[in-house]
């Protein structure tokens, strides 16, 4: 069976570890991990899962997601996504919910079929979960022509085709751009000949990574204390292993979050037991002579001794295929208007071109005048559904805004970290529940006297409030009182 | 406008049928009742405030003159989690959940299924060769008890005899009227019964542990274990009381909507797997607590509506559960009704922690009822409610059957 749920809406209630033990788990008070695709003997555990989930969070997908058309081939109009991940699919899956009866075809680079990502620097870490049962479910047949396997390297606009890698190409009557992003490599090009040094951005990644780690690496160092670079240190820890974290800010997160936020993201990777290397960066790799990993040198002068690095610094979208598509494309993304189709460098709509997930520079109705790439779970999903809706609508419809806020979580260092909003804008922030080192706290950023974001350690059932106070651009700081009794209230400057 | 309607539905009158009640609540966001308290009764509006910050269960933050501010805690005991904020609910749940459930017994509940499987059997087997019986007396009521029981390894008889029916009487005396003096001095000396009776059995667990969650909660040596002796005995009040008369009350609402919806009975009959929607949407409509006090640390905007700073409020789960916002036809009993979020067992910091043993106590049971009943019927619809307006739920249920099929 194929099993997905939405840790957006997941507040980790439990109702599925108790319903279904062997899929679910939950790590701590809040964070859940599962197994993706169990086997078909938990099915009646699963419905009693399903059924169980308070926020209706756990999907299961149909039997025969893989099946053709039972009848005639389906006819025009056809739609061509490019990108099979998350965006990919949704969008696919989100055309044939709003009726769409055209042909499908959907391209990617990589020859598997959907699947998960956020598992791969989690549970494929810390539970050794095998990266190839993380197939995506889908609520309903799609009926689509996969050409996995194989990279899309044109888009002509003006003939309305795709060219693929193997110098086919695919007419389409909307094409779909969902080709998200790849890991960002280790700059200027020290790691290259070296073995031991890898990202983790796909499933086959994800699979050496976990070949290397049952290998006992003396130290794994980690590049990078984003959310990936944090996942990645904490899940090292869980297995045992000595690991280093590496991270040129003053604090683990501090670009997304803010180093006061992340100052106490600080404490808890040191309480587990991570050597943290902050404000510094890597000056150097040092292999031995079979040109494998063995020191890694600091800027503050030290070296590690680590057979094993792991770099997180990022991500890189994959525009280059649009080069000369006439579609505005660079590394800060794929512009696109609020109803996420496409605009060329005047600003003007591409006809029938749109675009869905990492890989789009969209902009929000909450921030006028500014283009935002969010690389989240829940904004692939989101913009999935707006495209879909916008190419199923009828002449006589208005299109759609995207109107989703960005929201995230990460599970790092035995806490469930969630987030809605812009933190990365924000100048100050507040507490306004609980206090920073507390079990559980949360934070609202504001940006001048206005409330941008939400974070929660562990404290995401109270997260839907917050959302409602970053939707409305409520006052801040906002100086309520919640009932908890040991609040501390405290503003700070957000710290970057 | 100051409003009796929360009076009218407290009045033993409106136990069977309070929906129209509940439905002329739902007309503002928030109704003021006579007595000062905030009774919220929309869909949206109770989840939002389920999760809200700025509402406490702490009645004791509430500015004292309301009925609900007039139930004082149980004498002999500290406060339960139920009505503590954080960070000490979840000291006091944590230290509880540790022997019920994830993260450190993921499969403490399902290590109960084939107890309760048998104990359903056992009962539907006694129950063989009858064509007339009280479902409540016969079925719903001693199998939550007797689950209870083994999880607090009480022996049965005393658990049947002693404890259940304090906790009865102290349910009865709870809500209809605590300015009512001889009814607030008649529950605590039945609650007072009950603590004594748990003081003596946690002592006898202390000397003798058996294979239980009380014993194990005596006796654990885990960080910030084990909880003082008052909070074991709140804690273990709590979980008797809560943990079986609300499952009475879930087995038997399922049964009394299933048989006043023949094809909906027919269809479980026909797909066993849909008693766990059919339970779900009996939770949904006849929920086993109805209302959940509240109280606002700060001034609440609901619409157009203020919650005031120290504000008693009420969430009305159940009217909530019947929102047509939110629910198509809400007053419709359909078992495979699609995206069933309702709100009977609350939400938030304060999420039923029983609800998957009364799931699953709730799917075995009517599973096997639907199975095995040949003709069931209702001999009396409505049947008798017993008094809780809050934990609500027949007193009686009287079946015929042409036929109780063994196992």
């Amino acid at each position: 069976m194929k099993i997905s749920v939405d840790l957006n809406r997941c507040v980790g209630y439990g109702q599925c570890v108790f319903a279904a033990p062997d899929a679910f788990t939950l790590h701590g008070s809040e964070a859940l991990t599962y197994v993706p695709n169990p086997p078909d003997e938990m099915r009646e555990q699963l419905l009693r899962a399903q059924v169980a989930c308070p926020v209706q969070a756990i999907t299961l997908g149909v039997e025969d997601a893989g099946a053709p058309a039972a009848t005639s081939p389906r006819q025009d109009p056809h739609v061509v996504v490019v990108g099979a991940s998350l965006a990919g699919l949704k969008t696919a899956e989100s055309l044939r919910e709003t009726g769409f009866a055209g042909q499908l075809t959907i391209i990617g680079d990589e020859p598997h079929r959907p699947y998960d990502r956020p598992p791969l620097t989690k549970a494929c870490v810390s539970e050794k979960l095998p990266p190839d049962r993380l197939e995506l479910p889908v609520t309903q047949t799609l009926d689509a022509d996969f050409r996995l396997g194989v990279e899309a390297v044109a888009l002509d606009t003006s003939r309305r085709l795709v060219r693929l890698a193997d110098g086919s190409s695919i007419g389409y009557d909307t094409v779909v751009i969902a080709t998200g992003t790849r890991a960002r490599p280790f700059p200027g090009g020290a790691a290259d000949g070296i073995t031991g040094i890898v990202t983790v951005r796909t499933r086959d990644d994800a699979a050496e990574l976990q070949r290397r780690l049952a290998l006992s690496p003396r130290r794994v160092a980690v590049i990078g204390a984003g959310f990936l670079g944090g996942e990645l240190a904490s899940g090292c820890r869980e297995l045992g292993l000595d690991v280093t974290l590496v991270e040129a800010q003053h604090t683990p997160l501090q670009g997304p979050l803010g180093s006061v936020v992340g100052s106490a993201v600080a404490d808890l990777a040191r309480g587990k037991g991570v050597d943290l290397r902050l404000a510094t960066t890597v000056d150097g790799f040092e292999a031995d002579d079979t040109g494998a990993l063995r020191q890694i040198r600091l800027s503050d002068g030290t070296t590690v001794e680590a057979d094993l690095a792991v770099v997180a610094l990022g991500a890189q979208r994959n525009v280059e295929w649009l080069d000369g598509s006439g579609v505005l494309a660079d590394a800060d993304g794929v512009r696109c208007d609020d109803h996420c189709r496409a605009l060329d460098e005047q600003g003007e709509i591409v006809p029938d071109v749109y675009v869905a997930g990492d890989v789009a520079a969209a902009p929000h109705p909450v921030l006028p005048g500014r283009l935002l790439s969010v690389e989240h779970w829940s904004n692939a999903l989101t913009q999935a559904k707006t495209v879909a809706r916008n190419i199923t609508r009828r002449g006589d419809q208005d299109p759609v805004p995207h109107t989703g806020l960005p929201s995230f979580w990460s599970s790092q260092f035995g806490v469930n970290i969630k987030g809605v909003g812009y933190p990365g804008i924000a100048d100050r922030v507040e507490i306004v529940q609980g206090a920073l080192g507390e079990a559980s706290f949360s934070v609202l950023y504001g940006r001048g006297d206005r409330t941008v974001a939400a974070v929660t350690f562990d404290n995401g059932r109270h997260l839907s409030y917050y959302e409602s106070l970053v939707r409305e651009g409520a006052p801040f700081p906002a100086g309520f009182s919640a009932c908890d009794d040991n609040t501390s209230h405290a503003v700070h400057p957000v710290g970057r | 406008m100051a409003s009796t309607l929360f009076k009218q539905i407290l009045h033993p009158d409106s136990r069977a049928h309070p929906w129209d009640l509940y439905a002329e609540l739902r007309e503002e966001a928030v109704s003021v009742q006579d007595d000062g308290t905030h009774v919220v009764s929309r869909y949206e509006d109770v989840k939002a405030l389920l999760s809200d910050p700025r509402i406490s269960s702490d009645i004791g933050k509430a500015t004292p003159g309301t009925r609900m501010t007039a139930n004082v805690p149980t004498p002999g005991t500290a406060p339960t989690f139920i009505i503590r904020d954080n960070p000490e609910h979840d000291r006091l749940r944590g230290l509880t959940m540790r022997h019920f459930g994830p993260p450190a017994r993921p499969g403490g509940v399902e290590d109960y299924r084939p107890m309760v499987e048998w104990l359903v059997r056992e009962r539907l087997d006694n129950l063989i060769g009858r064509a007339e019986f009280d479902l409540v007396e016969e079925f719903s009521h001693p199998i939550p008890v007797r689950v209870i029981c083994h999880m607090m390894g009480i022996p049965l008889e005393e658990g049947a005899t002693i404890l259940s029916p304090l906790l009865g009487d102290v349910e009865r005396e709870f809500m209809i009227d605590p300015f009512d003096a001889e009814l607030v001095e008649a529950r605590n000396r039945h609650q007072e019964k009950a603590i004594a009776y748990l003081s003596t059995h946690v002592e006898r667990l202390r000397e003798n542990p058996g294979d239980d969650m009380l014993s194990r909660m005596i006796h654990d040596e885990g960080p910030g274990a084990p909880l003082n002796l008052h909070e074991l005995l709140g804690t273990a009040l709590m979980i008797f009381g809560a943990g079986h008369e609300t499952t009475v009350n879930l087995i038997t609402s399922s049964m009394l909507l299933l048989l006043r919806h023949p094809d909906q009975l027919a269809r479980l009959k026909a797909d066993p797997s849909l008693a766990y929607g059919a339970v779900e949407e009996a939770l949904r409509m006849e929920p086993p607590a109805h209302m959940r006090p509240r109280a606002a640390t700060a001034d609440v905007q609901i619409g157009d509506q203020v919650i005031p700073k120290g504000a008693s409020v009420i969430l009305n789960l159940a009217a909530a559960n019947r929102d047509p916002r939110r629910f198509t036809d809400p007053d419709t009993f359909d078992i495979t009704r699609p995206d069933n979020a309702h709100l009977s067992f609350a939400g938030g910091t304060h999420f039923c922690f029983g609800a998957p043993l009364g799931r699953m106590e709730g799917q075995i049971a009517v599973r096997e009822l639907s199975r095995r009943l040949v003709g069931p019927r209702l001999l009396q619809d409505p049947p008798p409610y017993r008094d809780s307006p809050d934990l609500r739920g027949p007193s009686e249920l009287r079946l015929g059957v042409d036929e109780v099929l063994p196992a």
